[in-house]
Parts: C-alpha cells; structure tokens; sequence
C-alpha cells in the first residue's frame, strides 16, 4: 500500500472517485436529448489518470464496460499537447471505438500547470448517417458504408467549439438538431467531472487525490488477484459460433483458450474464424468488453470496475480475426451480437474450470428489430428499434430466467401501450415460448414471442438477429436452448426468415419474432431414471 | 394519538394541548396487532391515556410491505387480453443486477396457472377491435372457485382509455364473493406492465391488509378508542382504513413516508421549506428531498421488485445504520455495511452477543453516546465489549482504538454523502442551498459532519427526533388521489372536455376522502398534468394552475411545462408537441394546528462534560445536555452531545445551535 493511504482514506476517496463518474453519467443522461441516451441509457462516464488508466466507471450496459480505456488511449496518441478547456471527440472503431453510433468525449483535468486526471464520456447516438436510418445497416460491407467516421480530434479547443468542424458533423447526419443536443449533453458531463475533481482536490489536495487514484487501482488489483488465486490451476477450451454474417459466410467458429496461473489469467482467441464480410466483425475494444464481463460475473462483481482490476488479466486476439478485424471491415454487430458470443466462449471454457460457477449458454442474441415507414396517421415518417430477451442459461443451483435480456445487454422493452400509442403499429401476442428452455436437471428458461403487425401502410424491416441456426448450448448432459424463428405470417401460412435481413411488411401480415431458449444444466430427469444405478 | 409500527419499536405519539408525549414499546412481528392493542391497553392503565378524549388515531404500519416482502399474500388470480398473460412475468425484460450471473427476478404473483386469458381488445384510440366475450369470463368461475383463490385482479389492454369491458369482466366475476380489483379503478393509467403489477399487488393484499385493520378497529373499539382508524399512504396522506382496506397497494411505505412528513412539517414551522431529509436508524438511511415546501413524490416506485406506480414519496434507501457492521475486506479497505448487525444481536455494546464492530460502537468508544443513558429502554451500554469490538479493526491496522471508530464513521458518511448527492445533485439540485432535517436514532449524530461534507450550512434537530414518523402521522394531511391516463396532444383536447375531466377526477377524490365520514373543512385541491414531449418515455408532473379554465391556461401550461423542463433537464424545446399523459387531482384536509413542542420525562442527571473524540486530534471536554433542559431560545455551542429519550446529537467543534419556538434544534454547521 501507497505510504499515507490507510484503509480508512482509501475507501473514502474509493467513494468520493466513484461518486465523479456516477454524477457524469446521471448529468448527462438528465441533460440528453434523444430517448436512446436519455431512456434506454446506452451510455457510460468514466475518470482516468493521467496515463490513461481507468480509475472509476459508471455504466448501465455492461458492452460499455472495457471500451474506454482505449478511446484515452488513441487520444493520448493524437494529441501532443493538451490544453485547458480542450475536448477530443471519437467513434473510429479502429481508433478506440466501439462501432461509430457510440460516440466517446475525452477532457483533460488540470490543477494549475499540471494535468492531473482526465474524464471520458461515451453516449450511443441515434443516427450517425449511413445508407439506414439508426446507422444499424445489417448490410454494410465496409465500415466507410456504415456512416460517418470521426478520428480523435479536437472539438473544442481550449474552451472555443470548432464551428467548421462541427458544421461538418452534423451535416453527416440524419437529425442534426438531436445530435447536437446530445453533444452538448456530452459536454456538460465532461465540465461536471472536472468540476468535482477540482472540488475533491480542494477538500483533499493534488497529492492525496493521486495517492488516492493509484491506490483505488491497486485496491481492485489486490481483489482480482485474491478472487484469480482461489480459483484451480490450469487451462480449458471452448469453442462456439455466431450463424452467419448475413452475407452469405454460413457458420463463424469463435474459440477460446482460458489458462489460470497463480493469480493471473490469460485468455486467447487463436483458431477464431477470419474477419467477415458482412457487420458482425467485434474491434477489440468490444471483445475486451465481453471478456471483463465474463470474467466480472464470475468473480466478484463489487470490485470496482478500473484498470487495476484488468492487470491480472491478458488477452490475445490474432488480427484480422472476427474478435480483433482488419479496417475497413464492419463492425455494426460486432458490438450488438459478437459480443454476446464473445461471453458464451468465455463462459463455456470457464465452466470446465469452475463449474459451480457458471451457468449454461443464455440466448445469446439481442433480437435487434427496427421498423421504419410512412405513419399513415400523420404521414409522417418513423422510425421504431428495440431489443427483445429471451431465456437465460440453467445456473448450478437454480433454473435459467425466462424472458430476460442477458449479458451484454440490459435495455427495457417498449410496453405494448407505449408502442402502439406511438407507432401504427399492432402487437398481436407478447407472451413466454413456454418449453423452449433446454431441458435438463434445471432447465433453461424460455424464450419470448413478439408478434407485430404495420395499420394501414407497408413498413420497412430489418432483422440483425443470430442463433437461428445454432442453439444456446447446455451444459454438464443439460440440453441446449430451443433456437430462435423469425416468421411471416402471410395467410395463414407461417415463411421461415433469415437471421439477419431486409424486407418490406405489408398491412395483414404479421412478423413474429420468437426468441431462443436458454440451454439446461444437468442430465434431465428422465435420463437419469434410464441410466444404470 | 399516532402509532407507527416498525420492525423493534412500536411508538407511540399523544398530541394534547401540553405538546406531543412519546412512548416506545416493543413490536410484534409475528401479530401486529396483539402489539399495538397491548400498547394501548398499558397506557390506559397507566392512565397516559384517557380513552373517551382520544379524537382521532393514525396508523403507519409495515404490515402490508412485510406481506408484500415476505410473500405472505391472498392466493390470488389475474385475468388478462388473449395473447398477454404472460406481461405480468416478462416485466420490462430487464435483470435486477447487472454482473450477477445467479440473478433472481422477482417471482410473479400471480403464477401462469393463476392466469387467465379472455377473448377482448381495445386499440390505442380506445376503439373496440375485439369484443370481450363474456361467457368466456363465465367460464373461468367454477376453475376460479375450484382453485380456491381468495383474490382476482383484472387487467386489458388500454382499459385506462375504455373500462368497459373491465368493468364488465368484474361484474362476472363478482360472482366469486371475493375481493376483486380493476386495473380501471385503481390506475387508470398507460403501461400494462406497470398497471398490471400494482393491480395484482393490490389484489393480494387485500386478504391480508383487511384482516389486520378489521382486528385492530376492533380491539381499539372494545378499549374504548376511536373505532374508526386512519391510515399513513405512501404518497405522505393519511386516508380512511376502509381505502386502505379496498385499495393497500397505496399504504406500502406507510412508515417512511411519514417520517419525510413529519420533517416537512416541522421544517416549515421552522421557516425552511428546501430540505433534505436524512431518517437513520439501526439498519437503513432513508433520504428524501423536499423542495419549496413540497415532498419529492414518484409513480415509479418498486416494492420487493415489484413496481407500485401509485404516488409514493420518493425515497433513496442505503444499508447505513447504527447496526451497520465494519470490516476489512480482501483488498484491504475499511468497509461499512450493508450487513448489520440488526436489533438482535445488536451492535457489541447491547451485550446480546454481538462480537463485530458496529457503528454505534464507534460512537460509544468516542464518547459520543454516554453507557449509563442507553435509547429506548435499553440496558445499559457496555462500553468494553465496544472497545474489544472496534479493536478487531484496530489492532490489523496498527491504530489505536479511537482511531478506528473515528474511521468507521468517516467511511459511514462517505456512503451516506453518496446517497444524499443522488437524490440532490444527480437530480440537478444543489444540496448548498438546503437545510438537512435528520431524524431517526442516528441521524442526528451523523447530521453536522455529513452537512460540513456536503456544503450544507444548517442542520435542523426537531424536538421528537427518534419518533418523528409517529408525530408525522399526526401533521400529515388527510388526503386522497384520483387519475386519468390519456397520452394525447395537450391541444387536442377541448376545454370542455379538460374541464369535464377535471370535474369527474374532482368528484371521484373528494368522494373518497369525505366518504367516509371525513372532515370537509378547509378541503382543497392540487392538480397536476403529467406531461411530455411527444416521442419522450418519461413525463413530467407540472401543476396545474387552479381558477377558472380561460383559454391562457393550455399556454400557461405549456409554458410551465417548458420551465420545467430547463430546469430538470437544462433544456426546452418550445416548439415540439407537448402530450398529456394523465392527470392526477389530489384532495385534501390539513391537520389542525397543534403545539408540537413535547413534555419530556424528568431529566436524568448529567455530569457537566465528558471527553468526546472528534479527530485524530484527542478527547475535548464536550458539553453533556439534556433535551429536556433545551427550551425555546436555549443555545448551545459545540463540542457538545444533547442527549434526549429517543435520540442524540452530536455538535462537533464549531458548530452552534440555537432551539427556536417550536423546539427544533437549529445547529449552524460552522
């Protein structure tokens, strides 16, 4: 421990450097425009030091957990020299991005001449140009078709906003009055961290604040390194795939190797499929994302979430990989459904090293739907996306979860009132697809079904779903998950849809959405009955 | 009289002409009502209380969250649109945590087999695309009887925009003879989720809620009391028991919200009407804010995980209380709580067996709490078992036992400094420019350093600080709402038909409140319009301007509305669509004025000072008061402890306070 940072300090300044990231996050969804910051809360604020290390975080979406660290990083590496009151702004997938939705802010801190922290803010916005409204295109096949690419550079310099540059932005995009808002927002959040760090360094001074900052690192190191300790010795495998890319791939094999040394724990994705040609391809930030997740959930998820917490911990993603892509490949559902396949590896080889500690596959998809057309009630255009859950993975000591986002994702649903107030549209039956968990001592839960209908007009939809081929698997003679459908229903005639496609829906047809089961735990039952002894 | 049941105390409140007189008993849990009866029956006898001059009895009472939590609910079914049964257990499709890979969302209710589908559908418009098919309801009750379920809930699709076929429905099943509620009835709101969950909450109370008032009205009335009882709402209004008895889902945070209540009130009296409100007791801090003389209210509430959209005060609970245990954790950090110690075993120096350092020991092994004047009856405080306790931390730290306990409670405040900037900052409200009320048996200790920490200059102590909930079911008003959802354009909608809303909204909350033989004077109303940008998921509550309905008084509201927002959001957009959501009318009756400055028992002998820690620093000779001995225009300057029946607190150097005429504390923080 750092001399003068005693426990008592250490959890008071823990509580104090938390306490700047969470107010960040609560400024900035407070002061959102658009409802996917504001409502479904994709965003996440974090405090750095000076070297770029992440020492606080707040997030309500774990996909934002691991991504920030190298938005400061290709930041650190752009600017030579900062100043006060500058911004550097970035959604480069290949420069410390996600996919080029998530836009992400990065503010130096200074106390007099020096720079003593910085702060970062990351939001998903609603359009960021592209050939589809949402910037979702499930047909893109390079990221210069998925909309507009902003490297790190300077939004605002030492305090003055770049006029031109912000002129060229928004001119990129779909709602440029929203975009702004929400920039401002982003904005507002930065000058709120700096505020409270300039605060905390009244109440403690510089010294005691840096102290402080390296010892929150060290805090979470020591607990990672305590929880990596008591687990075995050793090394697993674990492989799986993602179903297609939507342009005609057939099955991505995703693959994993987990080895456990000491207190130290290293994980390789050697062997993975090639990067794809279609938008599922995860940048390492976002397999870095799905990997600290994992590893969060089966350990101790109240150790801090920060760069101390992640030494113990190496990755390695070969490049030009699916985990780890070449540019100009895109990335759109890399974020969106890699990342979940990313945790069902890691989960699946974990199992084998603790398996009272981790559940079957969940659904492993988050069902993106969006619907686009002409509201015949106002003929005014719209345009609706959401998400849907499905079953949870069976657990060591319990069933899986039915109907429940899982994993990388944890937005709220549209309620069927809000939605058909708001859409001309009609949702025909919301219900559990009961039998649809994998059967197994505990079984997994089950999956949902959504059926929706266009009033009075022809709409525009498209699907980025995956396990449609491939199922949630089970785990130790558990059955895997019932896999997921997505049907038209057109005169009485139910017609199997791809995973991942376009179309138009015409009024008196129904697209019913049916989300994949959870995989079991555990020979069933029955199995049991009919094995000897 | 109020009577406020909590989970170890049952206090009890007698408000006379000679100011409140305050009473502890023990609860209990396993019959409430044998508690509370027993208590009443003992201060007759003891002729605290002469039954005949009793006028009124308010109640705050945990029995139906403890039902709720503990899942002893009425067996209850739910009938629901062909094609959504299954809302009530998909929720919003969310997890309750977001690492926890053994998560456990709330088990529904109301299992699949207990609900039913019946053929109906009304769209959005509240057009009818599917009639309800009654003879499918019909069907439904010989299955219902068979089951033996002692509730039903009933809950269609868009029924706030067309009860009919609610309505309907519950005709049917009347048939059943058991208690029934509709969605329709109780919130007539958008949401099915949300409606349908506080619908069957409701439903399965009611069994138990009914039972438990029917014994105590009952008892009360063979003691000679009032045989009619009121009841603390979670929205901070007292009702009837017999709305609490059809409609429990409302009574849920009945307790805490009338400890928010009881420190409004005396704030204002006080002239403060921005306050923060800290309740700490032995397990939990409560905190809530009230801004301009009005209480932070939500429909977005949740008990047990089950969401509640009924008005409820808005509250922001943290595991940091009295009994609140402090260990060394794996990384090396000083942690305190969320684990107590509870009432049993207790912090160390009870002496009931509890071995682990509490911060109520830390208080003790710093002379903030004196052994010899324990809270609540309690025996005397063991000021070793204390020391040996808080030395757990001590010795593995190299510090000497002061030391530790002076780090125990800088952790507790670090936490509880956390939890008031969330319910303040994080909602764009500078906690600098309010007065920090804290009550609770704790809260007064921790109120002044938590203050200095958050940059608020004054702390107000009120004179019944440990059972302010109970002289809070007395302040409150009598009060009851009624809703409507409609979720439409603010300008589409006619004046004749907002003033036809108004009036039927008016008529159904004042027939509630004065139905039951309620008083009618000084009956008031507060409306306010639930509105938004359309697009938006959220709304907000403005209020609605009273007088006669000309035609400024859309733009007045819009205006407001745009206000508002600004000020929540730090933006506007004048020129988008505004849609009103619901409209929510309130009813009410104040409370009659009352002295509210106590009798306290005789004072027990004080010595003048005692050596109190406050930093690392060393004891300082800390001036020792009795609240008793602190009247109207006393001051009293820091170090200093005010020891008082319920509470203490605890003015570190350099603070000063002062009581002013209503026998509140007024301590400037310094």
């Amino acid at each position: 421990m750092r001399k003068g940072l005693d426990p008592i300090t250490l959890e008071v300044l823990r509580h104090a450097l938390a306490s700047v990231a969470e107010e960040m996050n609560a400024n900035l969804i407070r002061s959102a425009y658009s409802p996917n910051i504001k409502e479904r809360r994709d965003c996440s604020s974090a405090l750095f030091d000076p070297r770029g290390e992440l020492v606080a975080q707040a997030e309500s979406i774990p996909v934002h957990l691991g991504a920030m660290p190298f938005s400061v990083r290709a930041a650190l590496g752009r600017v030579a020299e900062w100043g006060e009151g500058d911004v550097v702004i970035l959604n480069d997938p290949y420069l410390g991005g996600a996919h080029l939705p998530d836009i992400t802010f990065v503010a130096p801190v200074f106390a007099g001449s020096g720079l003593v922290a910085f702060v970062a803010c990351r939001a998903h916005h609603a359009d960021i140009g592209g050939p589809a409204p949402g910037s979702l295109a499930p047909t893109a096949t390079e990221v210069y078709g998925e909309g507009l690419r902003i490297p790190p550079v300077r939004l605002w310099k030492r305090g003055e906003l770049d006029e031109d540059l912000l002129r060229l932005l928004l001119q990129n995009v779909r709602t440029p009055d929203e975009r702004w808002g929400d920039l401002r927002a982003q904005h507002a959040a930065c000058r709120t961290g700096i505020g409270r760090i300039r605060d905390l360094i009244a109440r403690y001074g510089v010294e005691l604040l840096q102290d402080g900052m390296a010892g929150v690192l060290d805090y979470s190191e020591r607990r990672m390194r305590a929880e990596i300790r008591r687990l075995p010795q050793g090394a697993a495998e674990f492989a799986d795939a993602l179903d297609d890319d939507g342009a005609g791939s057939g099955p991505i094999p995703i693959r994993v190797r987990i080895e456990i040394r000491a207190d130290t724990m290293r994980v390789d994705f050697a062997g993975s499929a090639p990067q794809v040609r279609g938008p599922l391809n995860a940048v390492f930030a976002v397999t870095a994302s799905a990997v600290y997740y994992a590893l969060r959930a089966v350990t101790d998820p109240t150790i801090p979430p920060n760069a101390g917490g992640y030494r113990p911990i190496e990755i390695l993603a070969p490049e030009g990989t699916i985990v780890n892509p070449r540019p100009p490949a895109p990335v759109v559902g890399g974020n969106l459904e890699t990342s979940q396949r990313i945790v069902d590896v890691v989960l699946g080889a974990l199992a084998e090293l603790i398996p009272e500690r981790v559940p079957a596959a969940s659904q492993g998809t988050m069902n993106n739907v969006a619907i686009g057309g002409t509201d015949p009630r106002t003929g005014r255009p719209y345009a609706f996306y959401e998400t849907i859950g499905g079953g949870s993975g069976a657990r060591p000591n319990g069933d899986g979860v039915d109907g429940v986002h899982s994993h990388m994702t944890n937005t709220l649903n549209t309620p069927v009132e809000a939605l058909e107030l708001a859409y001309p549209l009609r949702v025909e039956r919301y219900e559990l697809r009961l039998g649809t968990g994998g059967r197994g001592r505990l079984c997994g839960g089950c999956g949902i079904r959504r059926d929706l209908t266009p009033r009075g007009h022809t709409a525009h939809v498209s699907l980025l779903t995956d396990r449609r081929i491939g199922r949630p698997y089970g785990l130790w003679g558990g059955e895997p998950g019932e896999r997921g459908e997505n049907i038209l229903l057109r005169d009485g005639e139910e017609i199997r849809l791809p995973g991942k496609t376009e179309f138009d829906l015409h009024p008196g047809e129904t697209l019913s959405i049916r989300t994949p089961g959870g995989g079991g735990y555990g020979p069933p039952a029955a199995d049991l009955r009919e094995s000897p002894g | 009289m109020g009577v406020d049941i909590g989970g170890t105390f049952t206090d009890i409140v007698v408000l006379g002409e000679g100011g409140p007189r305050l009473y502890k008993f023990p609860s209990t849990p396993d019959d409430p009502a044998r508690g509370v009866l027993a208590a009443l029956e003992e201060l007759i006898a003891r002729g605290e209380i002469r039954p005949g001059s009793v006028t009124r009895i308010a109640h705050g009472s945990t029995v139906a969250t403890n039902a709720l939590l503990e899942g002893k609910l009425g067996k209850t079914a739910l009938v629901t649109t062909t094609g959504f049964r299954d809302v009530l257990e998909i929720g919003r499709q969310n997890r309750p945590a977001l690492y926890d890979l053994f998560f456990e969302r709330v088990q529904p209710i109301v299992p699949r087999e207990l609900r039913f589908e019946v053929p109906e559908r009304v769209d959005a418009q509240g057009n009818v695309i599917r009639p309800l098919d009654r003879a499918a309801v019909a069907q439904l009750l010989p299955e219902l009887r068979r089951l033996g379920v002692e509730a039903v809930a009933v809950c269609f699709l868009f029924s706030f925009l067309f009860p009919d076929h609610e309505r309907e429905a519950g005709e049917v099943l009347a048939g059943l003879g058991v208690p029934l509620t509709l969605s329709c009835d109780l919130l007539p709101e958008f949401r099915e989720y949300e409606r349908t969950s506080t619908t069957v909450v409701n439903a399965a109370l009611r069994p138990v809620v009914g039972s438990y008032l029917a014994a105590v009205e009952e008892g009360s009335a063979g003691l000679g009391l009032p045989p009619s009882w009121q009841v603390m709402q979670s929205s901070g209004a007292i009702s009837h028991a017999a709305t609490a008895q059809r409609e429990p889902a409302r009574i849920l945070l009945s307790g805490p919200a009338a400890g928010v209540e009881g420190a409004r009130q005396i704030g204002l009296r006080s002239g403060f009407s921005d306050l923060i409100t800290l309740d700490m007791g032995g397990t939990s801090c409560d905190v809530a804010l009230v801004q301009r003389g009005t209480v932070g209210r939500t429909v977005g509430g949740a008990v047990g995980g089950h969401p509640v959209a009924l008005p409820m005060v808005d509250i922001h609970t943290i595991g940091a209380g009295g009994g609140s245990l402090a260990r060394l954790d794996s990384g090396g950090a000083l942690a305190v709580g969320p684990e107590s110690a509870g009432a049993d075993p207790g912090p160390a120096c009870y002496g009931r067996g509890g071995g682990e350092p509490t911060v109520t020991d830390a208080h003790l092994v710093l002379g903030h709490l004196l052994p010899q004047f324990p809270l609540g009856g309690l025996p005397a405080l063991d000021l070793e078992a204390a020391r040996t306790a808080v030395r757990r931390i001590a010795d593995p730290l190299g510090l000497t036992v002061e030391e530790a306990a002076l780090g125990i409670l800088a952790v507790a405040d670090a936490a509880m400094e956390r939890a008031i900037r969330v319910i303040s900052v994080e909602r764009g409200h500078d906690p600098r420019g309010f007065a920090l009320v804290a009550f609770g048996g704790a809260g007064p200790l921790h109120a002044v350093p938590l203050a200095r920490r958050l940059g608020i200059p004054r702390v107000l102590i009120p004179p019944t600080a440990g059972v302010l909930s109970a002289l809070g079911l007395l302040l409150a008003e009598v009060g009851h709402e009624a809703s409507q959802g409609l979720v439409r354009p603010l300008r589409s909608l006619s004046m004749a038909e907002l003033a036809e809303l108004l009036a039927r909204l008016r008529e159904r909350a004042e027939g509630e409140l004065i139905g039951h033989g309620g008083p009618e004077e000084g009956l008031r109303f507060a409306t306010v319009a639930a509105l938004r940008y359309a697009g938006q998921a959220h709304e907000l509550d403005i209020p609605v301007p009273e007088g006669g309905m000309g035609p400024q008084w859309v733009a007045e509201l819009e205006e407001a509305f745009h206000e508002a927002h600004e000020q929540r959001y730090g933006h506007a957009a004048p020129g988008e669509e505004i849609e009103l959501v619901a409209v929510r009318v309130r009813a009410s009756v104040p409370a009659p004025a009352a002295n509210l400055r106590p009798t306290f028992p005789p004072a027990p002998e004080l010595p003048a000072t005692g050596g109190a820690w406050f930093d690392r620093s060393g004891p300082v000779a800390a001036r020792l008061v009795s609240r008793a001995d602190l009247g109207p225009g006393a001051g009293i300057v820091g170090p200093a402890i005010v020891l008082g029946p319920d509470a203490t607190a605890l003015l570190p150097p350099g603070s000063e306070g002062a009581v002013d005429e209503h026998g509140t504390l007024i301590v400037e923080v310094g």
